[in-house]
């Protein structure tokens, strides 16, 4: 079920129904219904890989019964190899098998030989990325004696699937996510009102910002060859602002969601393009994948308690390894690389942990300094965001190159105006409620402002929105 | 949780009535204005009867020119771009059922080209708030399977018809905004001066592979409720006494060239075998697709006539219709050599 679709309209209001109605008796039929509303949400877009769910869960469950009862060193390696080469082969099968023998099969093609190109065909299951990894942050976790292992296999089973975040994140850590599956959960009605307004914020972001980017995006990239450089830039930008709202939307959705049912799931989003350098934009994008890297790649790398050429490495890897975790491409590795050279400078002049603050706080406007800082940032982010959004390192080169040789020819710019303009209005109010968690944070209005605003806001996403033709982008991943 | 219901049920009353009322505003002030409802409007106050009924999406609806017909009140273009068979078939049907049997149309007009079949049309964008006047949504949800989304589709026409609309609030703007007068209809049919033969070559078919890629994108080139709407036209268009005519509209060769490379291979065979089925009353087919091949200038786009290549096109029509024997439409050969 996409959130975006009426199904999700009809599903949301039994499945909270049956929770605090029916469900509610006991903590055990609450997850078992959980489990069933989850299941039905993914299988809604394919059963058959329902099958992958069950798999990754149990592996990673009886993985971590075993952990439990054996102190043996050797043995605790080999269940933890047990539930890496489960996890991480699904993943690998599904998502990299095709991309690793075109690749392969280009490399025999540059020494000389000829092999035939075929592929499996493999359809890529949605989420496939998100909940391997949640699991596999379980197990990890256990193996580290970090958190105890989980015996209640309904609420191990609950949490890997737990529907608002199973198919595009947050990545949960099961220190903080599975103990809310162990114990009784109550209903907040402030956090149920602010979760609506999440929600109502994230079909904003979707429906209303990002989806009406898209179309734009689109054809601007599919004719990125003939289009002036101005275009070309403004495609980027827009791109920019279209995935933004994608993802964290569904976030804000799932956030919004999940507390309509008394969890509590981590931020993902924090106006990660008013940051001031890459790294503030790192600990502000995709917060849970970032955070996952660094405790269960970067930090195990070795961290930064290596020498600066051990750190430099292991910021290009872990960077690396995130952008392909994106897709089987060379452009997410690319994009991925590129970020970790931008970190490269901050490192060196250890100021990657500089802006940990909300930037012009208490202010209206930033100083001419942080402008500065901010624009070169997003420049920054929207060079490397071209890589991300190519269809090979060949477009993505011809893109660049477009907009420098095309640079002085403006025709097409007027027509795309309104849809800049949608976005920088976008950008203007996430920058008037940048020390909020979502924008539509106004608990503390009058009664009447509030719901007017609600009002104005369903009807223009009803009128400009664009609905059950754009899925989420952060689902092929 | 009773308490947050409560609020959620005040406030959802509270959205649906907000809601009806914007509802209410755009359908007077900006789908009244639609070239859509404008054609309902004309045809309304035609004078009766037409002989030829233009229907179906932008081909038809760029081709025919009706002032181009020996006779002005001959014919009336009624088709409207993004128009597909299901919708054509709701709305053929509510006209023909409204018009008293003497006022019928004596020849209806329907495309019958690929891109009509294809899955993409039928998942076209559709303005509901104009279309709920036709569409019997839960007939639609029956046929094509998909109640839940057609079932909403309807409530949604209803509660909130102003949904999916904001092209049409930025059409209206823009115009307001640089004092554009609206599209100006005579019969149906507005006049389009742009001109191909202006645009490079390798535009052309940029353009032609752009357009063909997206007609031939979806899951089918034979949708199977496209085709079953398809019959139900020509069905509903003999059942009130009128002659189905299936026209094939001209297109630019780059057009042709570049749906041949997409196009399954056995759509023809598909096809006739389709019109196989009627052979007990034939129907009459008229191919012009490649009647303008090399004439750019007679089109506005890829795969679509200007007001010069509906002007021509449309006296050819006639003619042909006339050596068909189809109805009192013009002259055979005295507008344009062939």
């Amino acid at each position: 079920v996409l959130f975006n679709s009426l199904e999700f309209l009809v599903f949301l209001p039994v499945v909270f129904a049956l929770y605090w109605f029916v469900a509610r008796r006991t903590l055990r039929l609450q997850n078992l219904l959980l489990i069933g509303a989850s299941y039905v949400f993914y299988g809604w877009w394919d059963w058959r890989f329902l099958s992958l769910i069950v798999v990754s869960s149990l592996v990673d469950f009886l993985v971590g019964l075993g952990l439990a009862r054996t102190e043996a060193s050797g043995r605790r390696k080999l269940l933890l190899l047990a539930s890496l080469v489960t996890n991480l082969g699904l993943l690998g099968f599904f998502k990299y098998f095709d991309f690793f023998l075109d690749s392969f099969v280009d490399l025999l093609g540059t020494v000389g030989l000829q092999a035939n190109r075929w592929s499996l065909g493999i359809i890529l299951p949605v989420g496939i990325s998100f909940y391997t990894f949640q699991t596999l942050s379980y197990t990890i976790d256990v193996y580290r004696r970090k958190i105890p292992s989980c015996r209640d296999p309904i609420a191990f089973f609950a949490f890997v699937s737990f529907f608002p975040q199973l198919v595009a994140g947050p990545i949960e850590r099961a220190k903080s996510l599975l103990p809310q599956f162990q114990r009784e959960r109550t209903f907040d009605l402030t956090a149920a009102r602010d979760g609506c307004r999440q929600i109502l914020w994230g079909f904003v972001k979707k429906v209303l910002i990002a989806d009406n980017m898209a179309g734009h995006v689109e054809t601007i990239f599919s004719q990125s060859d003939s289009l002036p450089g101005p275009v070309l830039v403004i495609g980027v930008f827009l791109f920019a602002i279209q995935i933004y709202g994608d993802f964290s939307g569904y976030s804000d959705i799932a956030l919004g969601t999940a507390r309509l049912f008394g969890f509590s799931l981590m931020r993902n989003f924090a106006y990660p393009y008013f940051s001031r350098n890459i790294a503030e934009f790192w600990r502000r994008w995709h917060i849970s994948l970032s955070s996952w890297f660094r405790d269960y790649v970067y930090i195990p790398l070795g961290g930064s308690r290596t020498g600066s050429l051990g750190r430099l490495r292991n910021i290009i890897l872990t960077f690396t390894i995130s952008g392909f975790w994106h897709g089987a491409n060379w452009t997410f590795v690319a994009w991925g690389f590129l970020n970790g050279l931008y970190y490269i400078p901050l490192m060196l002049a250890k100021s990657e942990r500089k802006y940990l603050d909300t930037v012009a706080n208490n202010r209206l406007l930033p100083g001419l300094r942080e402008a500065g800082q901010i624009l070169l940032t997003f420049a920054l982010t929207l060079l490397a965001w071209v890589f991300f959004r190519a269809r090979s390192l060949g477009h993505a080169f011809e893109y660049l190159a477009g907009i420098g040789s095309r640079a002085l020819d403006l025709t097409g710019v007027d027509r795309l105006l309104p849809v800049v303009g949608l976005g920088l209005a976008f950008l203007a109010v996430e920058w008037l409620q940048r020390d909020r968690q979502h924008g539509l944070e106004i608990a503390r209005k009058p009664l009447a402002v509030r719901w007017a605003v609600y009002y104005a806001l369903i009807v223009v996403v009803l009128a400009f929105g664009s609905f059950g033709k754009q899925e989420f982008i952060y689902f092929q991943f | 949780v009773k308490s947050f219901l409560i609020r959620v049920g005040v406030f959802v009353g509270g959205l649906a009535a907000v809601s009806l009322l914007v509802s209410v505003v755009f359908e007077r002030m900006v789908v009244s204005q639609t070239i859509v409802a404008r054609q309902d409007r004309q045809w309304e106050s035609v004078e009766r009867p037409t002989r030829v009924l233009v229907c179906g999406d932008s081909h038809a609806w760029r081709a025919v020119d009706p002032r181009a017909f020996v006779g002005e009140d001959v014919c009336f273009n009624y088709a409207s771009g993004g128009e597909s068979y299901f919708q054509t078939y709701y709305k053929l049907k509510a006209v023909l059922d409204r018009e008293e049997a003497r006022h019928r149309p004596a020849v209806v007009l329907l495309p019958l080209e690929p891109h009509c079949f294809s899955t993409y049309r039928e998942q076209y964008p559709i303005n509901h708030a104009y279309w709920k006047r036709y569409l019997d949504y839960l007939d639609l949800g029956q046929r094509s399977r998909e109640m839940a989304r057609r079932g909403g589709q309807m409530v949604l026409s209803r509660l909130a018809s102003y949904a999916s609309s904001g092209s049409q609030f930025r059409a209206l703007l823009t115009n307001a905004i640089r004092g554009r007068p609206g599209v100006r209809l005579t019969r149906g049919y507005s006049l389009d001066w742009k001109n191909l033969s202006r645009v490079p070559a390798e535009v052309v078919r940029q353009q032609a592979r752009g357009r063909t890629r997206h007609q031939f994108a979806g899951r089918h080139h034979r949708d199977p409720l496209l085709i079953r709407y398809f019959e139900d036209c020509v069905e509903v268009c003999r059942e009130h006494g009128c002659i189905p005519v299936l026209v094939a509209y001209p297109v630019t060769r780059e057009y042709a060239d570049a749906r041949a490379a997409l196009l399954d291979p056995a759509w023809s065979e598909a096809v006739e075998a389709l019109l196989a089925r009627h052979r007990s009353e034939p129907l009459h087919r008229l191919d012009a697709q490649d009647w303008f091949y090399g004439r750019r200038e007679l089109f506005y786009d890829v795969d679509h006539l200007n007001s010069d290549g509906a002007q021509t096109f449309t006296k050819l029509l006639a003619a042909w219709l006339c050596e068909q024997g189809l109805g009192d439409v013009g002259r055979p050969g005295d507008e344009v050599a062939r």
